[in-house]
């Protein structure tokens, strides 16, 4: 009996290596055709929203007052009519989007791959640029949710929150949208320490269109989440309505549409214009000419001494050496928001890397399927590996102590004089390069013993 | 069916020959498909060895190809209704299949050797003929870039004044260079295909290439061993320029790394 049940058993399975041979055989054959690529909604951020609105309640899922399927459907719906869909992408008009976004490089970028002398392909150029280099980490949508975004620590940006690190435009502690040199810079030098490559051989056109796309992501994203708070504050809002019993943003086909629609693009001014900067996008700051003698041995001396005071106050997270190992349980903008009302009680390391204070559920799969992954603590950076994230010239790292790192952490001081910060800049740049521990003499107590 | 199966066997030979023609021919539908151009000083080394080995491996291909068809054919089963009869070999054919291909092989391990030596033994070394040359660069692969570090004037790896640029590697002309190469993750296989070079990059080791340019142009870095999933786009530029270029290159490229200064209107 036994054995007549593994032949059984030998023999579906045999079966089923047959049966998937064929399937194998038949999709090389026909072609396996996918649905047309989608914009998610941002449900992680549904979720934050309506997690944060009220506290009591442990899991998100229990939050008191949940968007219903018709307003996300509705959130959706807007959403396309404003910004198309990923194979055609579209610009709102009437906010000034197309003074410095090109709707043309748009679609170069966006999108299924094709090639040059592809049928399909009319620009001449590769299309589908944002699918073949980037989707894969940061997601069709841009939420940094890609097939392979799991496996990369740190973890790839999520556009839609419409905050980037790396850029030379923030300015006496105000952060600032990325210029499009920022992003060019970017993609040219990669982001070293992470897993966030060059893309120098791309042909300049296709990295203006990528540029161009990035933005257009993020704007959208920006919007997605203005649209979620006004569908959420519509949604807790008790009275009821009898003109819009589902309390929907836009009632379309309704006489209120075009009111609606004019409610929205009131949502989508305040996002556009710190992109927009009057028009011509953002573009740097400036950073004048550091002082004469800036990395000289004296100036370093000074910028050592800056390190460890308050002014400056950098030991207290990058540590006493420089290795990055002090203040190491913070978390950066992104990670909260997934965290919602657990960051006040997220904060606090436990053992072998685990984080303390963070409720299991935030491990869980069906979580991990919107984007909300597992937790992980931002790490001030080992300043002696000489590895710079945003780049190693000096106006870079200058830009990191004056500017600041938006989403992290790493503040925007204000405090020190340019002299002081360019001191810490040559200390900084020059800490690969000298020993961790410093020789010292033998402590001398006075009238015991001295050498002397 | 019968001697239709030995024409079958025909077609290997046919195709086989066929394809390496349209490959070599420039124009046809194989368009490129063969050597990329070489640039290098010991490049034709190692293409004149990889065509003698395709020379004589290809004679050895058709012969083998023509025999299994004669064969086929001769003694279709159809044709030859008399069974076949069996023989315990031929002792002095056995020693003569087993000898000849052993004196090829031992031909072609001494025949290349001094190809070998001059590119992975033999390194360069500086105009008194005793001290090694240092290291022009080091290269390090990771997925999925090359990252790489120009010594500098001081000519060690490491030091301040080093310069530090991704996917673009400038070397000067006529120049014999030396690399240093290594992984900082998993492994990689550093391929110049126009210099004929191709070292795999093992994580914890570092090694070194050495060759002479003949000319200028840009050229690609590719990775030559599955490294993980960007595998495909682990592409660097190659810039063989003139010496004067090269360093009128460095040095802005210096400059641009000791950056002090930012004007809102500049766009880098």
């Amino acid at each position: 009996m036994k054995l007549q049940l593994s032949t059984e058993i030998t023999g579906l399975r045999n079966n089923g290596v047959f049966a998937s041979l064929l399937v194998t055989c038949l999709f090389t054959l026909i072609g396996c055709d996918s649905n047309p690529a989608s914009f998610q909604v941002n449900e992680a951020y549904i979720r934050a929203v309506e997690y944060k609105a009220d506290v009591t309640k442990p899991l998100m899922r229990e939050a008191e007052t949940q968007l219903s399927t018709a307003q996300i459907q509705n959130v959706s719906e807007i959403m396309e009519g404003l910004f198309g869909t990923p194979d055609e992408p579209n610009l709102p008009g009437g906010v000034g989007l197309e003074d410095f976004l090109s709707l043309r490089k748009l679609k170069i970028a966006a999108g299924p791959v094709t090639y040059t002398g592809e049928a399909g392909n009319t620009s001449g150029l590769e299309s589908g640029l944002y699918r073949r280099h980037c989707a894969h980490c940061h997601g069709v949508s841009g939420d940094g949710h890609g097939p392979t975004a799991q496996f990369l620590n740190p973890y790839p940006r999520d556009y839609r929150m419409g905050q980037f690190k790396f850029k030379l435009t923030d300015a006496d502690g105000a952060y600032k949208k990325p210029s499009k040199a920022d992003f060019h810079r970017t993609l040219m030098q990669g982001i070293a320490g992470t897993s966030m490559p060059s893309f120098r051989v791309l042909p300049e056109p296709e990295r203006e269109a990528l540029v161009d796309y990035v933005i257009y992501l993020s704007i959208r994203g920006q919007t997605e989440r203005a649209l979620i708070e006004a569908a959420y504050f519509n949604a807790s809002d008790k009275q009821e309505d009898q003109g819009n019993p589902q309390k929907l943003l836009v009632n379309f086909g309704e006489a209120s549409q075009d009111q609606d629609l004019e409610f929205v693009k009131e949502l989508l001014v305040p996002v556009v214009l710190p992109w927009a900067n009057g028009g011509q996008g953002t573009v740097q700051r400036t950073i004048e000419e550091a002082p004469v003698g800036w990395d000289s041995p004296e100036s370093i001396e000074l910028g050592r001494k800056l390190f460890y005071q308050s002014k400056a106050n950098c030991y207290s997270c990058h540590g006493r050496t420089g290795i990055g190992d002090g203040q190491n349980n913070l978390f950066d903008n992104w990670t909260l928001e997934h965290l919602g009302n657990a960051q006040g009680e997220a904060a606090g390391s436990g053992e072998d890397g685990e984080i303390a204070g963070i409720p299991e559920y935030f491990y869980n799969s069906e979580l991990a399927q919107i984007g909300v992954v597992k937790p992980r603590n931002v790490k001030p950076r080992n300043l002696r590996l000489g590895n710079y994230r945003g780049g190693r010239r000096p106006i870079d790292i200058y830009q990191r102590i004056t500017g600041g790192i938006e989403g992290t952490p790493m503040p925007a001081n204000t405090k020190l004089t340019q002299a002081e910060a360019w001191s810490l800049v040559a200390y900084v740049l020059n800490l690969p390069y000298e020993p961790a521990s410093r020789p010292k003499t033998a402590p001398v107590f006075q009238g015991v013993g001295s050498n002397k | 069916m019968g001697r239709f199966w030995s024409l079958l066997f025909l077609l290997v030979p046919v195709l086989g020959v066929a394809v390496f023609v349209f490959a070599v021919v420039p124009g046809g539908v194989f368009d490129n498909h063969w050597l990329p151009e070489d640039i290098s000083q010991h490049g034709k080394v190692i293409d004149d060895l990889f065509m003698f080995i395709l020379y004589l491996t290809g004679v050895i291909f058709i012969v083998t190809g023509a025999l299994l068809f004669w064969f086929c054919w001769k003694y279709d089963a159809e044709k030859n209704p008399e069974p076949v009869k069996f023989t315990h070999g031929s002792h002095t054919l056995e020693i003569v299949w087993s000898i000849l291909p052993a004196a090829t092989l031992l031909f072609i391990a001494v025949f290349q050797m001094d190809a070998w030596a001059e590119n992975k033994m033999a390194y360069p070394t500086k105009e008194d003929g005793q001290t090694k040359k240092p290291p022009l660069a080091l290269v390090t692969g990771r997925q999925f870039e090359w990252r790489i570090t120009y010594a500098g004037a001081d000519e060690v790896i490491g030091t301040e004044d080093d310069l530090h640029v991704v996917n673009d590697l400038h070397l000067p002309v006529n120049d014999k260079v030396v690399l240093r190469i290594q992984s900082m993750d998993v492994l990689h296989s550093f391929f110049l295909p126009n210099l004929r070079i191709k070292q795999d990059l093992v994580p914890g080791m570092q090694q070194h290439v050495w060759f002479q340019t003949k000319k200028t142009g840009t050229y690609d870095i590719v990775c030559a061993e599955l490294c993980g999933w960007g595998h495909y786009k682990m592409r660097g530029r190659l810039i063989v320029e003139s010496e004067d270029d090269f360093n009128e290159w460095y040095a802005s490229a210096l400059q641009e790394q000791n950056r002090t200064s930012l004007n809102a209107e500049s766009d880098d």
